[in-house]
């Protein structure tokens, strides 16, 4: 197994299991688990250093559009927030 | 995985994730639907545009290319009647990138000289007509194309930029240990596997196994010194390479 599929399956339980843990907990805040998911995805990225370089070219614009996700949520909220 | 899998795999997440996501919020309402859906277009995503990175190149034709490559230069070098061992030479040595350095005979130019050299195949390193040898790309100074920074002069440095090379791009080992002992290092690589037959015996002999040469020609370009490699032993799936760095 090369190590991008590695990343791959650690993503993959990560993000899955999760999902099973929201699940569990009767999770309902679609904004927390898009938040989770950034945060998990940008920490896996930082512990697979190893990783090509053209791989870590790819996960870079995938960081800018989690990042950009992330922005949306927390601009989201705080409208919320002010607007009462 | 190769390529298209890869992409086909992402693209399919991205869709399935997409469509349980609206399915959940739009229709049934379900949150565990919505945190699944979430998971799946995030992974998707990741996979999808990890995909594009993979290699185009079949496997078939990149070793066809590697054997035409080695064999050319192995029979160059036997029919020059060339033995002697090769120093690795930084780029800043080199004429701009970083290279090997096949004296005509042993120890003969073993140091040649402070100057930078043309980049070129044959190369005078000296007054003396004998003063003469070959400067060529060896694997392990292509690979330095795979790193994105260059390699850092400590040993912590060293060995991060070795495991990326050897380990994650080139796959030819599965863990790298840096050992130094002042004006020699000691590189280790487990789990060694190595992709295509064994090289020509010239090649091997002049340049080293492609993990010797590797370690070299990083080592060189991170010490911005000269490297030949002294020594290599293989015990089981283990090979061990010495290397001597020369006077600065």
């Amino acid at each position: 197994m090369s190590i991008t599929d590695r990343y791959v399956v650690v993503l993959a339980a990560m993000l899955l299991g999760t999902s099973v843990v929201f699940a569990w907990t009767g999770e309902t805040r679609l904004n927390l688990f898009v938040s989770v998911y950034i945060i998990e995805t940008l920490a896996v990225n930082q512990v697979f250093v190893w990783l090509s370089e053209r791989a870590r070219s790819a996960l870079r614009v995938v960081e800018r559009i989690l990042v950009a996700c992330f922005a949306v949520v927390v601009i989201t909220e705080i409208v919320r927030i002010l607007a009462g | 995985m190769d390529r298209n899998r890869y992409i086909r795999l992402g693209a399919a997440l991205m869709v399935a994730g997409a469509c349980i996501l609206a399915t959940s919020l739009l229709v049934l309402g379900s949150h565990p639907g919505m945190s699944t859906g979430t998971a799946l277009l995030v992974l998707g995503l990741v996979i999808l545009l990890l995909g594009k990175t993979a290699p185009g190149v079949t496997p078939e034709l990149a070793e066809l290319l590697v054997r035409v490559g080695h064999q050319n230069l192995g029979r160059l070098l036997e029919e020059v009647g060339m033995q002697s061992r090769a120093v690795y030479l930084p780029s800043s040595v080199a004429g701009g990138d970083a290279r090997a350095f096949i004296p005509l005979n042993d120890g003969q130019c073993a140091t040649p000289g402070t100057q930078r050299l043309d980049d070129r195949l044959v190369v005078f390193c000296g007054e003396a007509a004998e003063d003469v040898g070959l400067l060529v790309v060896a694997p392990g100074t292509a690979a330095l194309s795979l790193l994105e920074y260059p390699p850092g002069a400590t040993m912590d440095e060293i060995s991060v930029a070795l495991t990326q090379v050897a380990v994650s791009s080139l796959r030819i080992a599965r863990g790298v240990d840096v050992h130094d002992h002042g004006d020699s290092i000691e590189v280790r690589f487990r789990g060694e596997s190595v992709p295509y037959g064994s090289a020509a015996s010239a090649i091997e002999w002049c340049l080293g196994s492609l993990a010797g040469s590797v370690a070299a020609a990083l080592m060189a370009e991170a010490k911005n010194r000269r490297v030949t490699i002294e020594s290599e032993n293989v015990d089981g799936s283990s090979r061990t390479v010495t290397l001597a760095l020369q006077a600065e």
